[in-house]
């Protein structure tokens, strides 16, 4: 009697610790809300949710994640690509436009003998410049900060699923900490560069301007260190996190594996009369989490190439044109345009390493929760 | 355009050194009503670059009077230039300087906008 009642009370608690899994295939969108993935969608720039929209997935719903259509995302991508290109290409042009006009001003200043007045003509229209791509460059910058801030968010809600997940599927807890420390350095690099990074990277910006506006002050040397640990940081960041995601790599499958079949085995051959009902059953849960976690997979994938991919079409873009402008200007050696332009193009390259390291990260969490399922 | 400019130019030319042995400064005279026509001249020929850029100013939705204080900073220059070039050609030296002292703070004075925009911009960067 007292081994039925012990029995009754396990198989009780099993159910309930099944109970999400088993109607997981129904309740993907429910690890999608859970995931704050609406709250973080609302946040998004109208940009982005356009991007959403035309990709199909106007409505967040795990059905319209599978329903995407590969020619659409990538027309979508192109077409972003278009629009950045197509709204960067006016601005550049007037920035060219400027460095065209300054060549123009020095050029009256070359066949005089005595002093000329040209000269002074160098920081305004770095001022110039400065102003006319600060509109552009704000709503840049802005929507690089609040990428990065969403992927941090995503990144946090990624640890709840994942435990769940881990939690539903019997996982060993020594295995599961090795993917919690990968996902949870992320997360610490993720505010890092949303906390320390952006405002460093602004601050460079800053300085880089008042350095090209004012060359006596010589602050392109402060811009120049900041970039440089700025970099250093990143590096590092880069290191640790790929450090524990290799010893992750080859650590936790294994213990995974060896340890989730030990428990569906013992549950199928030593809990006598339901323990075969809970193996079979365990088939089911696994059957569902694999769906329920490809679901939110694909759609986290999908959502940070949603919020990545204008933002980095935008900054690369700026970039080229940036480059081919400080190129134009260095052709007509002034000196003041074209450090001006080569310090905006280097502190977008900063921003996109930071987001371009936030994708990978993402790729890689994602790539962590969907991997938990091949353990069952 | 090339072609009357250079003709405007060897006539002034011509005629300023033929009143140089008879009449100074009626050769200076000449020199300068040359160069002013010439100046004119070139600038109206820039107006439809200029009214061009403004317009693909305004398409842009930047704030077109930072261009405006740039065409503004040239052409202050540029008369500044012509003046300080004309002074010097007549070998008044001491008036060649005043004349940049006072397009420097012209285009100073004009420009004190555009550095206060740049310094709001880089404060408002600075606070994210």
């Amino acid at each position: 009697m007292k081994k039925t009642g012990f029995f009754l009370v396990i198989f009780v608690l099993l159910l309930l610790f099944f109970a999400q899994p088993c109607y997981a295939a129904d309740e993907s969108d429910t690890y999608i809300s859970q995931s704050g993935i609406y709250e973080s969608a609302a946040a998004l720039e109208s940009e982005t949710k356009t991007f959403l929209k035309e990709i199909g997935l106007g409505e967040i719903t795990a059905q319209n994640v599978y329903a995407l259509d590969f020619f659409t995302v990538l027309k979508t991508v192109f077409d972003s690509f278009q629009n950045a290109f197509r709204n960067a290409l006016k601005t550049l042009t007037v920035i060219a436009g400027t460095v065209l006009l300054s060549a123009f001003a020095q050029s009256f200043g070359e066949g005089t003998k005595g002093q000329t007045i040209q000269h002074i003509l160098h920081p305004v229209s770095v001022c110039v410049i400065v102003l006319c791509s600060s509109a552009s460059f704000a709503a840049l910058i802005g929507e690089a900060a609040a990428g990065v801030r969403s992927a941090a968010a995503f990144s946090i809600s990624a640890v709840p699923i994942m435990c769940v997940i881990c939690a539903a599927q019997g996982k060993a807890v020594s295995a599961s900490l090795c993917s919690a420390a990968t996902v949870g350095i992320s997360q610490v690099l993720n505010t890092c560069f949303s906390v320390y990074f952006i405002p460093a990277a602004n601050i460079m910006l800053a300085l880089g301007i008042s350095a090209c506006a004012n060359n006596t002050l010589h602050l392109d040397k402060a811009v120049k260190l900041i970039r440089k640990y700025l970099l250093i940081f990143l590096g590092g960041g880069a290191l640790v996190y790929f450090t524990v995601l290799s010893v992750r790599t080859s650590v936790s499958s294994a213990v995974d594996e060896s340890t989730v079949k030990t428990i569906k085995f013992a549950s199928a051959n030593f809990i006598p009369v339901i323990g075969g009902a809970i193996g079979d059953s365990a088939q089911a849960v696994a059957a569902s989490l694999a769906v329920s976690k490809s679901t939110v997979g694909v759609f986290g994938l999908f959502c940070i190439l949603a919020i990545f991919i204008p933002i980095i079409s935008k900054i690369l873009v700026w970039i080229i044109g940036l480059e081919i402008c400080s190129l134009f200007s260095e052709a007509f050696s002034l000196d003041q345009e074209t450090v001006c332009l080569k310090h905006l193009a280097d502190t977008l390259t900063v921003f996109i390493v930071v987001i371009i390291f936030c994708v990978t990260m993402f790729f890689i969490n994602f790539g962590v929760l969907l991997t938990l399922r091949g353990a069952v | 355009m090339m072609f009357k400019i250079v003709l405007i130019a060897c006539i002034a030319c011509i005629f300023a050194l033929s009143f140089k042995k008879i009449n100074e400064s009626v050769s200076v005279a000449i020199l300068i009503a040359g160069t002013v026509i010439l100046a004119v001249f070139i600038i109206t020929h820039f107006v439809g670059a200029f009214n061009g850029m403004s317009e693909m100013v305004s398409a842009t939705g930047i704030n077109s009077s930072y261009l405006k204080i740039l065409f503004k900073c040239l052409g202050i220059s540029l008369v500044a230039g012509i003046a300080a070039d004309i002074c010097e050609d007549a070998g008044y030296t001491a008036l060649v300087s005043q004349i940049m002292l006072a397009g420097k703070v012209s285009v100073l004075l004009l420009c004190l906008p555009l550095f206060e925009a740049v310094l709001k911009m880089c404060i408002g960067i600075i606070r994210g």
